[in-house]
C-alpha cells in the first residue's frame, strides 16, 4: 500500500520536479509543490503542531487548499476541509465540534466567522482575483504586492522557513476530515485514516488505470471527497497533472470540452448534473473525448440514471465508468466499468477490494433480487465520527458501514440502488439533509413552519423544495426565504423553489405529511413533462418523412451536420410539416435556427404553448 | 516576390514568432501579424477592416435592438461592399487604384456572417479580443474560406501545439504549390496553352473546346491551390478552417457541385440568403434563383455575372424537378453507367458557364458558343 513518506520521495525526484502537478488559473509544478509543502511544514513547527492535531483549512485558492492538504497529510496534521460559503452560526458550530489548533484561512473569512475570537493561531492571506491590464502594469514597472496584510499564498508562507519532514507517519493517523449530511441537522466529522485513503487511492488508481502520464480533469468543490481526494492527492500519488482551470458555470461548457483536448486530459472526473449539462449543450463539440490521450469520464456522488448514461455515451462516443462511494469510504467502493465485466448500464457495478452486504431491517442477509440496506466492509472506511460516538456506533457495527442506502443486487453480482433508507437529497452530487435547511428557513422572523424535500430533476438528479407557511398578514415572498438562506448555507443548499401554503398538511401526531406536499408539485411536473414528449414524437415524425430515413435514424441529437438528408431543400420541408402539424406558424429567425431536432422541439414547445 | 511567395514566406516567420511566444499571447501575435502585413500590403483594406470589425462588434453593445443592430451592420457591410465592387469606393479613395481593397469580399462575409449569428443567438459567450483575432487571422484574409466564427472561437480555446496539425499544414502547403505551379502554371498555362495555339486554324472546334477547358481546369487548381495555402498556414498556427472545395468536378449534378465548390461561400449563400428568402416566400425557386444571383455578384458586380448566376440558379432548380420526377428514376434504372453520364454532364454544364465569365464581351461569348456547338 502506498504512503505519504513513498509518495514525496518520488516527487522530489529530479524527473519529477519539472512536471506539471496543477493546472489552475496558471500552471504549478511539483517543484512549486514541494517547496510549497515544506514551508507549510515551517508554519506547523512554528505553531508546535504534533502529528494527530487538527487544523481548518478554507480557501478559494485551489493551489493553497490543495497544497495545504498534500502538507497536512506529509506531516501528519489533520486537516479539516470547510467550506468558505458555510454562514456563520453553521460555522461556528462545526468549529466547536473540531476544536481545531488553528486556521489557514482567506483573509475575507476571519471577519465573516468571526476567527479573531476563537482559539487557536490564525494564518491567512489574500485570494487575489485575476486582474485586467497585466501586460501594461508589468511593462510600466508596477509593484506585485498590494501592501502589507494583502499579500496572497505563495507571498504569505516565502517568509517562512522550510521545515524537514517527519520521518514515517502512522497509518492509524487520521489523515482528514469532511462533513457530510447525517440524520440530524448537524452535518457529522467524518474522520479518514492514512491507511483507509491510501487503500482507496490505490485502487482507485489501478481501476482507473492512472499513471505518471495521467491528467486528470476535475473542476469539482474540493471540499468534496472527489473533488480533493481524485484531484490533487490523486494525482500526488501518481505523480501525475490535476487539471482545474476554470470553476463550473453553464457559460463555461464550451470551454470545459476545449480544456479537453487543450490539455489532453486523460481522466474526467466529474458527477451526473455536470455530464447533464454537457450533453444539453453538446452540439458542435461531440468529438471532444475522442483524442488518442482520453481514457475515461468517471461520475460518482450521485445516482447516474439509465437515460443521461446511454444518451452521453451515445452523442460523445466514449465511456463513463459509475463510481459509488460515499464520504466515509474515502471516495470509490463499487464500479460499473471501465473492464467490461464489471460494466452494466444503470448499476453501480461491482465492489472492488471491499466486500457488500445487503440486510434487511432486523440485520439478516438477504439474496440477491431483494432490497435491503447496503453495507460495505473495506481498508477504505472511516475512522469514526469526531466527537459523535452515537452516530458512530450506529454507522459501523461489527467493521460494517451501513450506508442508508437501499441496493438490490442481481444475478450477475451487480448492485443496483433502489432507494434511500434516510431522508436525504441528492443536488448535483451535494448531499442536502432537508431537515438542516428547513431548520433555518424557520430562525426567519415571519415564518411558521416549513418542510423540504427533494423532487427528481434530469439535470441535478434532484432538485431541493421549500414548502413555507408564513405568519399571517406578513408580505413573505421566496425572495425573502432565499435571501435569508444564503445568509445561513451553502450556494448547493438553497431550495431551488419556494412554494407558500396556509398550512402543512400534517399526521395525527402532528408530523408534517412530506408526500402529500410532494405529491402535489408532482403532478405539475408530470403534465409538463407529457406535453414534451408527445410533440417529440410528432417532430421526429415530421423529420423522417422530410429527410427521407427510418424514423429509428432520428433522436434528439439529430442535427443538420449529421443526417444526410437533412440539406436546405429538406430542411423547408420540415419547417412546413411542422407547421402544418402542430398548427404553428415558425418565423424566419426560427427557421434559420432550427437546425437541430432540439431546437425545433424547443421551439415546438413554446410555440404550441 | 509574387504574391503567394510573400504570404507563404510571411505566413512561416509569423509562425515561428507565434509559438515561440508565451501561450496567452500567442493569439495577439498573430492578431498582430496580420495588421503588420496589411499595413504593408494594403493600407486601406487596413482601415477599412479595423473600423467595420470595431463597429460590427461594439454595434451590439449599444441600447438599439437586436434587429436594428443586425440591420445596421447588414447595411453597412453590403454598402461598401457594392461601393467597392462597382468601382465608386476605389475612386473616391484613389481615381487611379480600381482594385478591391484586399480581403474585402471574405472579412465583409465574415462580419455579416458574424451578424446574424448573434441576432440567432448562437455565438457563445466571447469577448471583442476573440472577434478581433477572427477578423485579423492572415490565413484566410486574403482569399478565404470565409470561414465561421464559432469554429474559430473553439480553436482559439482548443489551441495547443500539435505535431501532427503542424506537419499537416506543411503538407497542405505543398499540396497547394504542387496545384498552382506545377499543374495550374506549368502543366495548364504553358503546356495546354501551346497545345491549343497549335491547333488553331487546324481544328476550331477542339481549340475552343480545350481553350474553354484549360480556363475552367486552371481557375480550379489556382483556387483550390490557394485555398489549401490558407488551410495550410492555418493549420501550422494551430487553427482548422473549413475546406473550401471537395473534388467539384466529380459532383453527379450541379446541386452537389455546389456543395463541392467554394465551400464556404455557396455554404453562406445556404445559410443567409436561400433559408430567409425561402422562409419568407416559401418558394425553393425564389431562394436558388437569389442564392446563384449572390453568389454571382459576389464575384463581380455585371450583366455577365447575372446571368451566370441565373443560368447556374436555373440549373440548380431545374435538377430538382427532376429529381423529384418519374423520369429520374427511370433513367437511373435503365441508362448503364449512369453515375458517369451524371458526373461528365455537370462537368460541361459548368464548363459551359465559365464561357460566359472567360470571354472579354458579348460578340467573343456568342462566338464561343457557336464554335463549341459546331455552329460557326
Amino acid at each position: 500500500m502506498s504512503d505519504i513518506t513513498e509518495i514525496f520521495q518520488r516527487l522530489e525526484q529530479k524527473s519529477v520536479q519539472n512536471k506539471t502537478f496543477a493546472q489552475l488559473e496558471k500552471a504549478y509544478s511539483y517543484a512549486e509543490l514541494t517547496d510549497t509543502v515544506h514551508r507549510i511544514g515551517g508554519v506547523f513547527q512554528a505553531q508546535g503542531l504534533t502529528i494527530g492535531d487538527r487544523v481548518i483549512l478554507s480557501s478559494r485558492d485551489n493551489f493553497a487548499l490543495g497544497s495545504l492538504v498534500l502538507a497536512g497529510l506529509r506531516y501528519g496534521i489533520t486537516v479539516i476541509l470547510m467550506d468558505p460559503d458555510l454562514g456563520s452560526i453553521r460555522a461556528a458550530e462545526l468549529i466547536a465540534l473540531c476544536a481545531p489548533k488553528g486556521f489557514f484561512v482567506d483573509a475575507s473569512l476571519v471577519d465573516k466567522w468571526d476567527l479573531e475570537k476563537k482559539e487557536g493561531f490564525l494564518f491567512r492571506w489574500v485570494k487575489r482575483a485575476k486582474k485586467k491590464g497585466t501586460l501594461f502594469k508589468k511593462m510600466l514597472g508596477g509593484k506585485k504586492s498590494t501592501g502589507k496584510g494583502e499579500q496572497s499564498f505563495l507571498e504569505t508562507l516565502a517568509e517562512m522557513p522550510k521545515a524537514d519532514f517527519p520521518d514515517r507517519i502512522d497509518p492509524a493517523t487520521i489523515a482528514y476530515i469532511l462533513f457530510t449530511s447525517g440524520t440530524t441537522s448537524t452535518p457529522k466529522a467524518v474522520q479518514i485514516s492514512h491507511k483507509a485513503l491510501w487503500a482507496n487511492l490505490d485502487t482507485i488508481t489501478r481501476v482507473y488505470e492512472l499513471d505518471e502520464h495521467s491528467r486528470i480533469f476535475n473542476i469539482l468543490t474540493t471540499y468534496h471527497t472527489d473533488g480533493i481526494m481524485q484531484g490533487p492527492v490523486l494525482a500526488a500519488l501518481n505523480t501525475a497533472g490535476w487539471y482545474h482551470p476554470m470553476e463550473f458555470t453553464v457559460d463555461q461548457v464550451p470551454r470545459i470540452f476545449d480544456a479537453i483536448y487543450k490539455y489532453r486530459i486523460s481522466h474526467f472526473i466529474t458527477v451526473p448534473t455536470m455530464l447533464a449539462f454537457l450533453l444539453k449543450l453538446a452540439e458542435g463539440y461531440e468529438d471532444s473525448f475522442s483524442g488518442e490521450e482520453f481514457r475515461y469520464i468517471v461520475t460518482s456522488a450521485a445516482p447516474f440514471e439509465v437515460k443521461l448514461w446511454e444518451d452521453f455515451e451515445k452523442t460523445f462516443q466514449t465511456r463513463v465508468v459509475n463510481n459509488y462511494g460515499l464520504t466515509e469510504t474515502v471516495v470509490g467502493a463499487s464500479y460499473s466499468g471501465p473492464e467490461e465485466q464489471t460494466r452494466k448500464v444503470g448499476t453501480i457495478g461491482k465492489p472492488i477490494d471491499c466486500v457488500f452486504r445487503i440486510v434487511d431491517d432486523k440485520g439478516r442477509e438477504l439474496d440477491s433480487g431483494e432490497a435491503g440496506e447496503l453495507l460495505i466492509k473495506g481498508d477504505n472506511l472511516l475512522t469514526n465520527y469526531l466527537n459523535n460516538e452515537e452516530a458512530t456506533r450506529q454507522a459501523l457495527q461489527d467493521g460494517w458501514f451501513h450506508t442508508g442506502d437501499i441496493a438490490v443486487r442481481d444475478e450477475e453480482g451487480f448492485y443496483k440502488l433502489v432507494g434511500r433508507k434516510k431522508n436525504l437529497v441528492i443536488s448535483g452530487g451535494i448531499n442536502i439533509q432537508p431537515e438542516e435547511v428547513s431548520e433555518i428557513i424557520n430562525t426567519h422572523p415571519a415564518v411558521v413552519e416549513s418542510v423540504c424535500f427533494g423532487v427528481p430533476d434530469p439535470v441535478f438528479g434532484e432538485n431541493l423544495h421549500a414548502c413555507v407557511v408564513g405568519e399571517a398578514g406578513t408580505d413573505l415572498d421566496a425572495v425573502a426565504i432565499i435571501e435569508h438562506c444564503r445568509t445561513q448555507l451553502e450556494p448547493a443548499k438553497i431550495p431551488k423553489q419556494v412554494f407558500f401554503l396556509n398550512e402543512l398538511p400534517k399526521t395525527i401526531s402532528g408530523k408534517i405529511k412530506v408526500r402529500a406536499v410532494r405529491e402535489l408539485l408532482e403532478k405539475e411536473d408530470v403534465a409538463d413533462a407529457v406535453q414534451g414528449e408527445s410533440h417529440r414524437e410528432g417532430i421526429f415524425a415530421a423529420a423522417a418523412e422530410a429527410f427521407k430515413v427510418p424514423r429509428q435514424q432520428i433522436n434528439i441529437n439529430t442535427t443538420a451536420e449529421n443526417l444526410d438528408g437533412w440539406d436546405s431543400m429538406a430542411h423547408l420541408l420540415f419547417v412546413t410539416k411542422l407547421e402544418e402539424q402542430f398548427k404553428i406558424r415558425l418565423s424566419s429567425k426560427e427557421i434559420m435556427v432550427m437546425s437541430t431536432i432540439r431546437e425545433a422541439e424547443k421551439i415546438v414547445s413554446q410555440k404550441a404553448r | 516576390m509574387d504574391l503567394l511567395t510573400y504570404i507563404l514566406f510571411f505566413g512561416l516567420a509569423l509562425t515561428l514568432i507565434t509559438w515561440l511566444s508565451p501561450a496567452r499571447w500567442q493569439i495577439w501575435v498573430i492578431l498582430a501579424g496580420t495588421v503588420l502585413f496589411l499595413a504593408l500590403e494594403a493600407p486601406v483594406s487596413l482601415l477599412i477592416l479595423g473600423l467595420t470589425t470595431g463597429s460590427s462588434y461594439w454595434i451590439f453593445r449599444t441600447s438599439l435592438s437586436l434587429t436594428t443592430a443586425t440591420i445596421l451592420i447588414l447595411v453597412q457591410n453590403i454598402t461598401i461592399f457594392v461601393l467597392y465592387k462597382i468601382g465608386i469606393g476605389a475612386a473616391l479613395l484613389s481615381p487611379v487604384d480600381r482594385l478591391i481593397p484586399l480581403g474585402l469580399s471574405y472579412y465583409s462575409f465574415r462580419q455579416i456572417h458574424y451578424a446574424i449569428e448573434r441576432y440567432k443567438g448562437k455565438v457563445g459567450p466571447h469577448n471583442f479580443g476573440d472577434y478581433a483575432a477572427y477578423m485579423f487571422f492572415l490565413p484566410t484574409i486574403l482569399i478565404g474560406p470565409i470561414n465561421r466564427f464559432q469554429p474559430f472561437l473553439r480553436n482559439i480555446y482548443r489551441r495547443r501545439w500539435d505535431a501532427n496539425l503542424f506537419s499537416e499544414g506543411l503538407e497542405r502547403i505543398l499540396y497547394g504549390y504542387a496545384k498552382i505551379v506545377i499543374i495550374g502554371n506549368f502543366l495548364l498555362t504553358n503546356k495546354l496553352t501551346a497545345v491549343v495555339t497549335a491547333l488553331e486554324g487546324k481544328n476550331e472546334w477542339l481549340a475552343t473546346y480545350l481553350r474553354v477547358l484549360n480556363y475552367t481546369l486552371n481557375t480550379y487548381f489556382q483556387f483550390a491551390g490557394y485555398s489549401d495555402v490558407a488551410i495550410g498556414l492555418a493549420l501550422l498556427l494551430g487553427f482548422r478552417v473549413m475546406e473550401n472545395f471537395n473534388y467539384p468536378f466529380l459532383a453527379p449534378n450541379i446541386n452537389e457541385f455546389w456543395n463541392r465548390w467554394h465551400i464556404s461561400l455557396s455554404s453562406w449563400c445556404r445559410d443567409y440568403v436561400y433559408t430567409p428568402m425561402a422562409s419568407i416566400t416559401r418558394k425553393p425557386i425564389i431562394g436558388i434563383i437569389m442564392t446563384m444571383l449572390v453568389i454571382g455578384l459576389w464575384h463581380e458586380i455585371s450583366l455577365k455575372y447575372i446571368i451566370w448566376g441565373v443560368y447556374h440558379g436555373l440549373g440548380v432548380a431545374v435538377w430538382h424537378l427532376y429529381n423529384r420526377s418519374e423520369l429520374s428514376k427511370r433513367l437511373q434504372n435503365s441508362l448503364p453507367a449512369y453515375d458517369y453520364w451524371a458526373i461528365l454532364l455537370t462537368f460541361h454544364f459548368v464548363l459551359f458557364s465559365f464561357v460566359i465569365v472567360k470571354e472579354e464581351n458579348w460578340q467573343a461569348i456568342v462566338q464561343t458558343y457557336r464554335l463549341l456547338l459546331g455552329l460557326a
